[in-house]
């Protein structure tokens, strides 16, 4: 009697164990699947190029852009005047490059977005984004004679500014501008430039060979011997064993910081404007765990590790947002459809993409974070 | 179990209504650009807000999924 007792209260403790565990698991794969289906919103149709979604994001952009007067370009005022005036040029920049790729995806579209495209560069070249070159260098921010990478992202939107629009008012300053980075490039033994003075940041200098490559396509140039010089002295200064670039290296090519995954990223992306072989090689590289679907970037390299810094944005376990976002723009810039979705889908998970009157916007992103995933989001495919 | 029901109810509302409201709100707006000009609070509070209400959504089908297990085994 005791011993059937005993047996009957084991059993219903077995059962109802393997009932909790089933709930449980049904609990989780059920959330699990919300949050992937909630999270793959248009990865598809980023990834095919739709037309239509592209421009709930990029009115987005266009309009914040064509609110702001011309005589006062966004500059946030956070104290830190490097991280201010880089992330003023940084968002005219890549609402440029943005607007450019859709314009020349879907050619319809230029009376769209050309207006938004010419007054993002005239702020991008206002003083007061170019504050922080200023005190670096003094004098005139806008020369490239003498180091100045931080003028690649500028000469970059520059020339996707040019190829939308041939007869733009800034050709001759693009042209000055690509003229001096393609005599400082050749005459570098490392095929390197300065971004600030003693300061040499390789995806910079992908920045750098981005707006040359572009400029090429724009004026119908044949650059492709010069730019395959430089990417043989670039690859053996900064690209690491892992495959990913050294984020900061001294005048005689010495690494001064890790290779990660942020440079290697926003390089590969850059570079695609100019040599598709070494973008596509760093690409392949970028790595980072999946689960689920999603998908993260490792900042640091195998057998490095560090704190981050702004351009890796939050990091958890090694994984950075910055690096996760460049990394859109790598993956469809390089047509790798899997690793697109990862990556779209970790960020609308925590971007929060919000539609508003028919504009979409990441919540969390303000015009900087819209413009860099437009920018990325439209990347062109090969 | 009609307690759980209800609470699970409600809090899913609730999650729902500060997600609409703090994304609505912080979608058109900089939260850098708001959060370095005197508006430091709200920001964080809608961003704060907003976080919380996203998780919960996204956990919460593994509550419901309890609860109508419950409700099948009751009936």
């Amino acid at each position: 009697m005791t011993t059937g007792l005993a047996s009957s209260s084991h059993s219903d403790g077995l059962s109802r164990i393997r009932r909790v565990a089933i709930t449980i698991v049904l609990g989780l794969i059920s959330s699990c699947a919300t949050t992937r289906c909630v999270a793959s919103r248009d990865v598809t149709a980023y990834f095919e190029g739709n037309g239509d979604t592209q421009d709930a994001l990029a009115r987005t952009v266009a309009g914040a852009i064509l609110a702001r007067p011309s005589h006062e370009a966004l500059v946030y005022e956070t104290g830190v005047t490097r991280f201010d005036c880089q992330a003023s040029v940084a968002v005219y920049q890549m609402a440029i490059l943005g607007l450019g790729q859709i314009i020349l995806a879907h050619p319809e579209k230029r009376p769209d977005y050309l207006p938004a495209m010419r007054h993002a560069a005239e702020l991008m070249l206002r003083p007061e984004t170019m504050r922080y070159a200023r005190q670096a260098y003094g004098g005139d921010a806008l020369s490239a004679t003498d180091g100045r990478a931080y003028l690649g992202y500028v000469n970059l939107a520059l020339a996707m500014l040019r190829l939308v629009d041939p007869d733009t008012s800034f050709g001759p300053l693009n042209d000055r501008l690509t003229n001096g980075f393609v005599a400082q490039l050749d005459a570098s033994p490392h095929g390197m430039v300065e971004t600030y003075p003693n300061e040499t940041w390789p995806p910079d200098v992908a920045a750098v060979v981005g707006s040359i490559g572009l400029h090429a396509v724009a004026t119908h140039l044949d650059r492709s011997a010069m730019l395959r010089r430089w990417a043989t002295r670039f690859e053996a200064c900064a690209l690491d064993a892992s495959g990913y670039v050294v984020q900061r290296v001294d005048a005689a090519c010495i690494p001064l910081d890790a290779p990660r995954g942020t440079g290697t990223a926003i390089a590969s992306y850059f570079l695609a404007f100019a040599n598709r072989d070494l973008s596509h090689r760093l690409e392949t590289a970028l790595h980072g765990p999946s689960i689920l679907g999603f998908g993260g970037v490792s900042e640091y390299a195998p057998k490095h590790a560090g704190k981050g810094d702004v351009n890796a944005g939050p990091m958890l376990f090694n994984i950075s947002v910055g690096a996760t976002g460049f990394a859109i723009g790598a993956s469809r810039a390089n047509g790798d459809e899997d690793a697109f979705a990862r990556f779209v889908r970790s960020a609308n998970l925590f971007g929060v993409p919000t539609t508003v009157a028919g504009n979409r916007s990441y919540a969390f992103g303000g015009l900087l974070g819209n413009a860099l995933m437009l920018a990325m989001l439209t990347a062109r495919a090969p | 179990l009609r307690r759980s029901l209800a609470i699970c109810a409600v809090l899913t509302s609730f999650a729902f209504l500060a997600h609409i409201v703090s994304a609505s709100w912080l979608a058109p707006r900089d939260p850098i650009a708001l959060a370095t000009s005197g508006h430091a609070v709200m920001t964080v509070i809608a961003v704060v807000s907003l976080s919380c209400a996203r998780a919960f959504l996204l956990l919460v089908p593994g509550w419901w999924i309890w609860l109508v297990v419950r409700v099948v085994r009751k009936t």
